[in-house]
């Protein structure tokens, strides 16, 4: 049913004239013909939210009196059932909810027989178990982001871990190792082309070859940010250590432009692995050049100006306006970097003011008069 | 022909990994769970509120005769119990071969201190009690083959040699 202010509104436009009877008509029509309960459906959602609060307290009021087995067997049934239940009907929530209950289930297990393990050893199980079901189910976002989320946390676990027990005397390998563990998902851009061409699901691998160019990006610009150090010429296990690290990803990312090349052989196509392939030139690049604020900077804005240029090409809006932000921000950074003590005078203040605000006004210019249109919204992207 | 379809097997097979995973991970942490031999140590502790996991006891050891500051315990590769399952009669670290070996984990000592998961009725009480200096706190703890320790409970009894005053 339309509400009364839509009424008004359509009975406003028919006396300004804007459209005939007929027309306010069809629309009152259509509108009570697409009609959605929604009181009802929040009434009912708000019911079983209500029932499933009580059953999570009642569990949890009485947790203690619950033999651990019972619990455990409890929490399994649970994920039994959604899976279960995947049998029938396709549906990510179905997908996500086992998902989480997966990964809870080890945090159950460790308190119900009271033993622990490095945090990347669960996740790297359920990644082991849950990553094939996921990936070769999953439709939206929030699988996609279930999935890569997981993934990166547990690649960020496991090299804090590899760092923390690092042997001053193997800098090279740990670097390696490292970085080949934090770089490895820019692998999974190629899979994920390869599957795009394949699946029914091509929106998901889209997605999910969206945030492993995002992630590789964030690693070259991380990379970029670095190089406000010199590197180069530190002691051992840094020197080592970081020219491993930058090799290693830069091996990644090249190993990524060279599978994307040889698949995708459309002159379109051909973008997203000079992506990456730009993107590997940056570590090794902070490596060989860091040490001062402007070369970082230059990097930075370098790195992004390549990727503005790319989005441009791809007619990717989202992310050209993300490149644009990124490098206007580096260059009130920098500006600060080069005057800091603009700040202690009240005319540098003035001035450093008057800086960013033309950096912004810029930068506004640039990405709304630049930037391409998001055709059919969701689905642009390199590739 | 009743061959079966392997797109169809694939989506089966998908789906039941996890299962069969999780599983088999439980029915391996339950077996570990019932091996070993279980020890009595003495035990320090304090009681920070958890909201995620309900409460647990964070205690430290009092291993028995072992003269080593948090700093070696931290470096050590593990302990060596000597004594008659469950007293131990004294505490040394471990070099060498030994029968009761206790391995530090991976996660971070695990030597000087450890942690229980307690029921919620039940933090309470015992913190009260383990901070009573009068009394002192026993954990029993399951010491698997491997080297892996296990806690299990702590009870609290009068210290010994100090006979508590009745009021």
């Amino acid at each position: 049913m339309l509400q009364a202010m839509s009424l008004r509104k359509l009975k406003a436009w028919e006396d300004a004239g804007l459209i005939d009877a007929a027309t306010h008509a069809r629309i009152r029509d259509w509108e009570a013909a697409h009609a959605r309960p929604y009181a009802l459906r929040a009434v009912v959602g708000l019911a079983v939210l209500a029932i499933g609060l009580g059953i999570v307290s009642v569990v949890a009021a009485h947790w203690a009196e619950i033999p651990g087995e019972i619990r455990l067997t409890l929490h399994f049934t649970l994920i039994l059932g959604c899976l279960a239940a995947l049998v029938r009907v396709d549906h990510d929530a179905l997908l996500f909810v086992p998902g989480v209950l997966g990964l809870t289930f080890f945090g159950h297990l460790g308190q119900v027989y009271q033993t622990s393990s490095p945090l990347y050893v669960p996740l790297g199980l359920w990644l082991l178990l849950f990553s094939p079901l996921l990936l070769a189910r999953g439709r939206g976002w929030l699988i996609v982001l279930l999935f890569f989320a997981t993934l990166v946390l547990t690649l960020l676990v496991y090299a804090g871990e590899l760092l923390d027990r690092a042997d001053p005397a193997e800098a090279w390998r740990t670097g390696a190792r490292t970085a080949l563990a934090l770089a490895s998902p820019a692998l999974i851009a190629p899979l994920a082309a390869w599957a795009c061409a394949r699946s029914d699901r091509p929106g998901f691998w889209r997605r999910l070859a969206r945030l492993a160019l995002g992630w590789s990006a964030t690693l070259a610009s991380a990379a970029a940010a670095a190089s406000l150090a010199s590197f180069r010429t530190q002691p051992d296990p840094e020197w080592s250590l970081s020219l491993a690290a930058a090799l290693a990803v830069s091996t990644t990312l090249v190993v990524a432009a060279a599978v994307l090349r040889r698949l995708r052989s459309d002159a379109q196509a051909r973008l997203e692995p000079t992506v990456f392939a730009g993107l590997a030139v940056v570590p090794p690049l902070a490596w060989l050049l860091g040490g001062s604020e402007v070369v970082a900077a230059l990097l930075f804005m370098g790195l992004w100006a390549g990727l503005a240029l790319a989005a441009l090409h791809a007619g990717w809006r989202e992310a050209f306006q993300l490149a644009v932000a990124l490098i206007a921000l580096r260059l009130v950074i920098l500006s600060f970097e080069l005057a800091g003590d603009l700040l202690t005078s009240g005319a540098g203040l003035i001035l450093s003011g008057l800086l960013i605000l033309g950096v912004v006004w810029a930068a506004l210019r640039v990405a709304r008069r630049f930037a391409p249109q998001a055709p059919g919204r969701g689905e642009a992207g390199p590739g | 022909m009743n061959r079966p379809n392997p797109r169809a097997l694939l989506r089966a097979l998908v789906l039941a990994l996890p299962l069969l995973g999780l599983g088999a991970i439980w029915a391996i942490v339950h077996t570990r769970a019932q091996q070993g031999v279980e020890w009595d140590v003495p035990v320090r502790g304090y009681d920070p509120r958890d909201l995620l996991r309900g409460h647990y006891i964070v205690y430290r050891y009092d291993w028995p005769g072992l003269d080593a500051g948090p700093a070696l315990l931290a470096t050590a590769r593990g302990l060596c119990l000597h004594g008659e399952p469950p007293r131990i009669e004294r505490v040394a670290i471990l070099e060498g071969a030994c029968t009761h070996p206790v391995r530090a984990t991976e996660a971070g000592s695990g030597l000087a201190t450890g942690r229980l998961y307690v029921p919620q009725s039940q933090a309470a009480p015992l913190e009260r009690q383990l901070a009573d200096d009068s009394r002192r706190a026993i954990l029993r703890f399951r010491l698997r083959p491997d080297g892996h320790l296990m806690p299990l409970r702590i009870t609290v009894e009068p210290a010994a040699g100090t006979r508590s005053p009745q009021p």
